[in-house]
């Protein structure tokens, strides 16, 4: 079990420096740097700029100091937002990114997979057909269009909900249903397929022998393995939900942590899109390392050691 | 001797996309207690969909048709609910399938599985109930019950699996114990095992049973009396020794036939029946056997035999016992109306 977790730990920190080395080298190898303008800069301003953030070092140089700075999660400072650091950006950005997301996932789980239950058991029935229907709807469907139609409806046309800011309860409904809709279908989806296929096998056959209720038959002995395949999407989409949509978040006005993801990107905002990025690939790995450890809660046969 | 089950007029089918599939059509039988009765039959011929008739286990698109009645112990099952018959699964009739890989729960121990059936049906508490399976578990032979209780299904062998599925069906002392092929899914040793297990069990409990299955050899190793079936229909019934010395109708004479025998002295070829089992979506209107009976007349195709009296205990469903058939030599003619 201790030999597990030290592997873990490791084989996190080794996947940590490889992101950060291959995400160095991919956005040093596309043109443009972050003091390209379409504006005509004179060269030696952005000589000046270059030598301020050291960019005119050689390249294996320039690696070695980002990496240090990593180590000592020291990200370095922005190129485009004068004045913030990139763990001060993350900080401001992410508690928001992660409370929306964190409704939003809350939203997926206790609604997606009591429907797709739901759907299950009354397979081919009215129900069913309702909750399918509107499940391909909502994959189909990007989330931007969801989110303007949110706005164009409830909050223009019929005056429910607020079009942006962050400061009443009622303001989060939008985003929260936004963000959500597409992985409360995939849930749902995947819930009623993996419970279906659950049903038809022999040891729910013999939990009704046995005489046992519908209820512990369903609830119990289904459920649990049903489940199984379903928190394997469910951790990695948390992950990515909580880290913030930069589509949700420019649509609704959101200081979150999506939008200087992006944002970053279209600047060359080297230093910004380095954190940011090794940042999400440290929450996907946390977050896969609890599914893991929840799979092993679940399903007896599969055990966690070294 | 009491009859602890009274089928009577059995009609099982299916509704599916392509019509209905007429798994079960009118048969009947009697069971006694402390009987072990063998249901024998090739795959399709309507065994496992009787058993589950039975245990109400029928689910859609299958359905149990009106004229039917299913008696145990005095009480007509047809005609309870889905609470009624749960309280009677697993407790007063309790079943034990196929394959013993896939019928136990992976994600719960041995140990919650079986407390689970114990505590539905009784008033124990969990450790009364622990220790029920414990001891249920050292009665069908698996060794340091204590600990492999606390087992998961994976850790056990395929035999050891039924053994656990054949103790958590006994662990109400049921009266009757359907057991749908529980030796198929096991190598030949391990079946000889589970059947030795069975019949000590039937003697120490006095459980009657139904054994489901189509091997005559396993019949004939433990029940006193035998129903064959055929596309959903019954060719033959009788004690053990009328169905292996004296067998009446064609198509279990046939069965005997495809049976290898020891016998150094000899070489024998073995005589298959020849062609398929009828489609139970179109079966034929006569004797479901007629296509494929060598004796097969023109009524054979028309209507279907009754069950000709061949002795008290032995019913055989064949035209050719009727006073009015030509003498064929093997086939008892039946006096006056005895069929039923």
């Amino acid at each position: 079990m201790r030999n597990y977790y030290i592997k873990r730990i490791i084989s996190t920190i080794l996947t940590l420096l490889l992101v950060a080395t291959i995400t160095f080298i991919l956005m040093r190898s596309i043109p443009g740097g972050p003091f390209t303008r379409e504006k005509f800069i004179p060269d030696e301003i952005i000589r000046i700029l270059e030598e301020k953030y050291n960019l005119n070092d050689p390249p294996l140089k320039q690696y070695f100091d980002y990496m240090k700075g990593l180590v000592t999660f020291d990200l370095g400072p922005s190129f485009s937002l004068i004045g913030f650091k990139v763990e001060e950006m993350i900080a401001s950005g992410f508690p928001l990114s992660a409370k929306i997301g964190g409704m939003a996932s809350l939203l997926i789980i206790i609604v997606g997979i009591p429907v797709g239950i739901i759907s299950a058991l009354k397979q081919n029935r009215p129900i069913d057909y309702f909750v399918m229907f509107t499940a391909t709807i909502l994959v189909t469907v990007p989330s931007f269009v969801i989110a303007t139609l949110i706005i164009y409806f409830f909050a223009l046309r019929w005056g429910i909900l607020p079009t942006f800011g962050n400061t009443a309860p009622l303001w989060y409904i939008g985003p929260v249903i936004a963000l959500s809709g597409y992985s409360l279908s995939f849930v749902a989806r995947l819930t009623r397929s993996s419970m279906l296929e659950v049903l038809r096998q022999d040891y729910v056959r013999t939990a009704r022998a046995n005489g046992l209720s519908e209820f512990k038959v369903i609830g119990k002995h289904a459920l649990k393995n049903a489940l199984i395949p379903v928190v394997t999407y469910i951790g990695p989409m948390v992950a990515a939900i909580l880290t913030g949509s930069f589509v949700i978040e420019k649509i609704f006005a959101l200081p979150g942590i999506g939008r200087y993801f992006v944002d970053s990107v279209g600047n060359r905002d080297y230093t910004v899109i380095m954190g940011m990025t090794v940042f999400y690939a440290a929450f996907y790995i946390v977050m896969v390392f609890i599914v893991d450890i929840i799979y092993s809660l679940i399903d007896p046969r599969i055990k966690i050691d070294g | 001797m009491k009859t602890l089950l009274k089928v009577e007029n059995l009609k099982t089918s299916f509704y599916t996309h392509l019509g209905e599939v007429q798994a079960v059509r009118g048969i009947s039988f009697e069971l006694n207690e402390g009987d072990i009765l063998g249901i024998v039959g090739e795959s399709g011929s309507g065994k496992s969909v009787t058993s589950l008739s039975v245990m109400g286990l029928i689910d859609e698109p299958g359905v149990i048709k009106e004229e039917s009645s299913i008696v145990f112990d005095d009480i007509e099952l047809t005609e309870l609910n889905k609470r009624e018959m749960s309280n009677l699964r697993g407790n007063e009739i309790a079943m034990i399938f196929q394959d013993p890989m896939t019928s136990l729960n992976p994600v719960y121990s041995i140990k919650n599985q079986m407390t689970e059936v114990i505590r539905k049906h009784t008033n124990m508490t969990k450790s009364e109930a622990l220790e029920r399976a414990i001891e249920l578990l050292h009665m069908v032979g698996i060794p340091e019950p204590e600990i492999r209780i606390k087992g998961f299904p994976h850790q056990f062998s395929g035999g050891m699996r039924q053994r656990a599925l054949i103790a958590t069906a006994l662990s109400c002392n049921p009266k009757l114990l359907i057991a749908d092929e529980p030796t198929t899914a096991l190598d030949v040793t391990i079946q000889a095992q589970i059947l030795d297990l069975m019949r000590d069990l039937q003697n120490k409990l006095n459980t009657s049973i139904i054994l489901i299955t189509h091997d005559l050899g396993v019949i004939a190793e433990v029940c006193n009396k035998v129903v064959v079936m055929y596309g959903g229909m019954i060719m033959e019934k009788g004690t053990i020794e009328e169905i292996f010395y004296k067998p009446q109708h064609p198509y279990t004479k046939g069965l005997h036939k495809s049976i290898p025998k020891v016998n150094l002295n000899q070489k024998e070829r073995l005589v298959p029946i020849e062609g398929s089992p009828p489609d139970l979506m179109a079966p034929p209107s006569g004797c479901p056997f007629s296509p494929r009976c060598p004796h097969a007349m023109k009524i054979c195709i028309e209507k279907a035999s009754p069950l000709f009296n061949i002795s008290e205990s032995q019913r055989s469903s064949c035209w050719l016992h009727d006073q009015n058939s030509p003498q064929v030599e093997g086939f008892v003619k039946v006096k006056g109306d005895k069929y039923e």
